[in-house]
Parts: structure tokens; C-alpha cells; sequence
């Protein structure tokens, strides 16, 4: 039986075992998936994602506010991780400049990925690499997450209609590219 | 032309791995690791700088032949009253400092910071502080503490009193006496009336009882006939500890009326005795809720709650009162300053973000804006 004080997630991880954990932590859980795929996105490296991830969970504890409402939660977890990976991506690019740090987004994490597919990721890696941060982490968050344009926006600490043309300008080098 | 939202369709599950439970389960391990080890070293740091902080004061102290000058990271001071004074750090800890006079004197001017406790202590004398301007200096076998500004409370071997602004009171450091303060006296820059010259006020002991005190000359304005003394009187000179031993001996001398109400709370406070200020103050409230001074009541309430009797909820409570009673009133933005203060003191983080939140909504140009957004993590 799950305790009914956490009947505000029951929706966020019903299809999760029941857990006796502080409502935060079921929180964590139930939008982990989502933070580790943006962080992945927008960094490039697993080792480094886990350690945001790391911090993303103590900058829960602390900060995360309102539980009651998903979306609210689910919309704090999205801002979160990409203002932390922003952040570590900064560092990471400044580190590359005095050359102590290795280029990334090469990774094809997925072991089921035919060859094809494989040559493909690779392909739109580094074609993502080309981009600025801010057209990067629009356009991923846009077209791999699925994010709606409105949680882009809030994501990017930006504009609708900035987040509109980041996201344009981003899909006119990568179809530039794709298209030869 | 390439499809690319075909092609992405195919890609989107292999551009990022998937976490297994397993995976979750050890970053949430991780991560409350990490948050331990945060708080540890947050706490670790704060203990190590107060003890750095508390050595350098000794060192400046000791070495210092000029009268000197103290300061504290919060902003508080301490200055030598003359060059043989001797004052020393004896405890500095988060939550606490004391702060020890040996020999001669000093002049503190402490910030006010609820979450620490600043003491002194001159011999059997303590002086507790909220955040005030005082002196406090070791003459013989008296020990001086007079106040510039705020309250201070004296414990000494004969019993705890407070000092208001303006007061300056003699405490000898053995002898008998009865319980409470040494002889309390007006400083002179007050615009009290003028007081009798009384070189007794610093030289002899305390009287037998508080109320026996002899009262400073009444004001020429106050017949001279033998009517017993009224605690009015005696709260008019400051003498709050004989004040309210006349309240206690005749309690019908305090009528039922707002201002004789918020005026025996503040004697009740005065003198020492916070908690019997309570019930005067809920009676404004429960019995006079439509006056403009219920505000006023309710605001007292929650300073006397959180300030002196440390009690952060219930101050909390009265502070949602005063600011109830009168939404756009001269004090609602301080009361819900000090409702973030009681969240923040109580632990409630959240709470005291969510309020903080709000007072920079309400009080953009508030004065207290920039502890706020601390609080609220803007900053």
C-alpha cells in the first residue's frame, strides 16, 4: 500500500515499485530518466552526467518546493538540470580551450543501434557540436525530449519566440549539413 | 532532402542511454552522500572560521596596549574602554559567542542576530545581549553595565534584570542583597527628568529590595504628598523591576484598557519577566481585536515569542496576527520579515523562501529586501 502521503506521486511513478522514501526522493526517481537523457544530450559523457545527476538530487533536497503539483515538479527538474549542465558545459569548453579536456558528444550510448544507426548518431553528434550552447540545448531539448515549446522557453531561461528562433536556426545548419 | 523528423524518429532512443532501477538506486545513494558531506563540511567550515576568528581575537586583544577595537564577522564590535582593559574571546561557536571582561572595560555594539547568542561576562555577572550598544566595565568589586541602546538582561548571583535604553546599573560582584538589578539608573543624555545627583548609584550596593530602591527626584511637576508610589510612576523612572513589583502586589492597579494592557506588558518585559507579558498582550487581542493597537499587541507578541522566549511557531503565529489585523499597516511588511526569520530559524527553508518570495513581491523597496532575497536564494 502506498502511504497517502505521497498520493501527489502516485501518478509519477505508478509504474514503479512502491517505495517507503521521502516524498523528494520519489520525486528524484520519478524525473531522473528525463534529467539523465537532457544532461546526456547537452554533455556528451556519462561520468560527467552522473555527477550532475548527483548534484541535481542535493539541489532537490534544498530547493524543490512545491510536490504537489507533477507538472510544476517535472517543469523544476527540466530548468534544473539544464542550468547544471549549461554550467558544467561552459567549464567543459573552457578546460578544451586551455587544452585539458577532450571533445566530446561521440559517444553512440545505445548498444541495440545497428551500425547504421551507430554511423548515424555519430553523424548528428558532432553536427551538434558545431552549434552554440544555447541552439544545442534548444533544438535537444525541442526535438529529442520532446519538450513542448512553452517548457523550451523556461528551460532556456529565454523567450518563446527566442526559443523559436534557436531552435530554427539550429535545425537550418543541421538540415544543411544532413542535406550535403 | 533528408526527412529529418523521420530520422530522428529512428535515433531518438540510441542518442542517450537508459538508466536501469539499479542505476537510480545508487545515484540517489550518491547524491545523499553527497549532501551529507556538504552539510558536514558547511558545518565544519563555519566552526573552523569561528575558531579562527575567535584565536585572532585573543591575539589582538592580548597584544594591543592602545584601547582597541573588535570586530566580528557579523559586524558586532567591542572596543577597550581605556588601555589596561583586558576583554577576551572565550567562546565563539555558531550559534554562540561570550565574550569575557577581565580587567578595565568595553564598549560593545552588538548586531542582532536572533540565531546567536551573545554573551559577556564581567566575574558572576552575565550579561545576555539581542543586539544593543552597551558598556560593561569591572571597578573593585562592582561591575557597571549601562546601555545605549536596545535591552541587554543581567544575571547575577542575586537574581536577572533587564536593562532598557538609557539605563545604567551597578552590580557588585560579592556581598548580599536581594534578588534582581543593582541600582538602576537613567543615563544622563536621557530626556528623562533630571535625577539627584546620586554617587551612591556606583559606589554602594544594591538596595535590600527592588521597589525599596529610592525613585531618582520626582519631577517638579509631581506632588510631593505621600500617595503610595503606582507602578506608572515607577515605570516612568525606568524602574521597571519595582514597576512590576507593584504590579504583582496590587493586580488591579492595571486597568483593562489597551493602552494600560500594552503598558503592563512592557513593564512585565522590561524587568525580566517575558512570559508574564503574555497573557497581557493576548488580552488586547482577544478582548480589544477591532483597536488600532491590537496590531501594535500582536507585534509585541511575536517579538517577545521569538526574541526572548525563543519560541519561533508561536512567534510566527503572532506575527500572521499583526499583519492580519492590519494588511497594509505600518508594521505588516516587518511582520512578515519576521515571519521569514521564524521559518528560517525554525528550520523550515522552504517556508522561509516561499515568504521571502513573497515580501520581495509585496515590498519590492522594502527595507529589508536585501535579507530577503539571502533568504530567498536570490542572492
Amino acid at each position: 500500500m502506498v502511504p497517502k502521503r505521497h498520493s501527489s506521486y502516485l501518478r509519477l511513478v505508478a509504474d514503479a515499485p512502491v517505495r517507503e522514501e521521502p516524498p523528494v526522493t520519489a520525486a528524484f526517481r520519478a524525473n531522473v530518466r528525463l534529467a539523465h537523457a537532457i544532461a546526456f544530450r547537452i554533455l556528451g559523457r556519462e561520468g560527467e552526467v552522473e555527477d550532475l545527476l548527483q548534484d541535481l538530487f542535493v539541489a532537490a533536497q534544498r530547493d524543490l518546493g512545491d510536490l504537489s503539483n507533477e507538472f510544476s515538479v517535472r517543469k523544476w527538474f527540466t530548468v534544473a538540470t539544464v542550468r547544471l549542465a549549461r554550467r558544467r558545459s561552459r567549464r567543459q569548453r573552457l578546460l578544451r580551450f586551455f587544452g585539458f579536456d577532450e571533445p566530446i558528444l561521440c559517444d553512440v550510448p545505445s548498444t541495440e543501434a545497428t551500425p547504421e544507426q551507430r554511423a548515424q548518431v555519430i553523424a548528428l553528434n558532432t553536427t551538434l557540436g558545431l552549434l552554440s550552447l544555447e541552439l544545442r540545448v534548444a533544438w535537444t531539448l525541442r526535438h529529442l525530449e520532446g519538450l513542448s515549446l512553452a517548457e523550451v522557453a523556461a528551460a532556456c531561461d529565454c523567450s518563446l519566440a527566442t526559443a523559436k528562433r534557436r531552435i530554427a536556426a539550429a535545425a537550418d545548419v543541421i538540415e544543411g549539413v544532413w542535406n550535403g | 532532402m533528408v526527412d529529418l523528423d523521420g530520422r530522428l524518429r529512428d535515433l531518438r532512443e540510441h542518442t542517450a542511454p537508459t538508466l536501469t532501477d539499479a542505476d537510480v538506486d545508487r545515484l540517489i545513494a550518491g547524491g545523499t552522500r553527497r549532501r551529507k558531506l556538504r552539510r558536514a563540511r558547511r558545518i565544519g567550515g563555519g566552526v573552523v572560521f569561528a575558531g579562527v576568528a575567535a584565536a585572532l581575537a585573543l591575539l589582538t586583544l592580548s597584544r594591543l596596549r592602545e584601547p582597541a577595537a573588535l570586530s566580528f564577522a557579523d559586524g558586532s564590535t567591542v572596543a577597550l574602554v581605556d588601555s589596561h582593559s583586558e576583554v577576551s574571546v572565550t567562546r565563539s561557536t555558531l550559534t554562540s559567542t561570550e565574550v569575557a571582561v577581565r580587567h578595565g572595560g568595553g564598549r560593545f555594539d552588538v548586531k542582532r542576530n536572533p540565531g546567536r547568542l551573545f554573551r559577556v561576562t564581567a566575574g558572576p555577572i552575565t550579561v545576555d545581549v539581542i543586539g544593543t550598544r552597551f558598556t560593561v566595565t569591572r571597578d573593585g568589586d562592582e561591575v557597571r553595565v549601562g546601555v545605549e541602546r536596545g535591552r541587554v538582561r543581567v544575571r547575577s548571583p542575586r537574581g536577572d534584570v533587564v536593562l532598557g535604553e538609557g539605563e545604567a546599573s551597578a552590580f557588585p560582584e560579592h556581598g548580599s542583597g536581594a534578588p534582581g538589578a543593582g541600582k538602576t539608573v537613567p543615563l544622563p543624555e536621557l530626556d528623562d527628568p533630571p535625577a539627584a545627583p546620586e554617587p551612591a548609584a556606583t559606589t554602594l550596593p544594591a538596595p535590600a529590595t527592588p521597589q525599596a530602591a529610592p525613585p531618582a527626584t520626582p519631577p517638579a511637576s509631581e506632588p510631593r504628598h505621600a500617595e503610595p508610589p503606582s507602578w506608572r510612576d515607577s515605570m516612568k523612572r525606568h524602574d521597571f523591576a519595582g514597576a512590576y513589583a507593584l504590579m504583582r502586589k496590587d493586580p488591579s492597579a492595571v486597568h483593562d484598557a489597551p493602552d494600560d494592557l500594552l503598558q503592563a506588558a512592557d513593564v512585565a518585559r522590561w524587568s525580566g519577566h517575558p512570559a508574564a507579558a503574555v497573557p497581557l498582550l493576548e488580552r488586547v487581542l482577544k478582548r480589544y481585536a477591532a483597536d488600532p493597537r491590537a496590531q501594535l499587541a500582536a507585534f509585541t507578541l511575536g517579538r517577545l515569542y521569538f526574541d526572548e522566549l525563543h519560541r519561533p511557531r508561536e512567534a510566527d503565529a503572532a506575527f500572521a496576527r499583526a499583519r492580519a489585523l492590519a494588511p497594509n499597516g505600518p508594521l505588516a511588511e516587518d511582520a512578515l520579515f519576521h515571519q521569514i526569520e521564524c521559518a528560517d530559524n525554525s528550520g523550515d527553508v522552504k517556508t522561509a523562501r516561499a515568504r521571502a518570495r513573497e515580501y520581495l513581491q509585496t515590498y519590492p523597496t522594502g527595507s529589508h529586501v536585501r535579507s530577503a532575497r539571502r533568504i530567498g536564494g536570490a542572492e
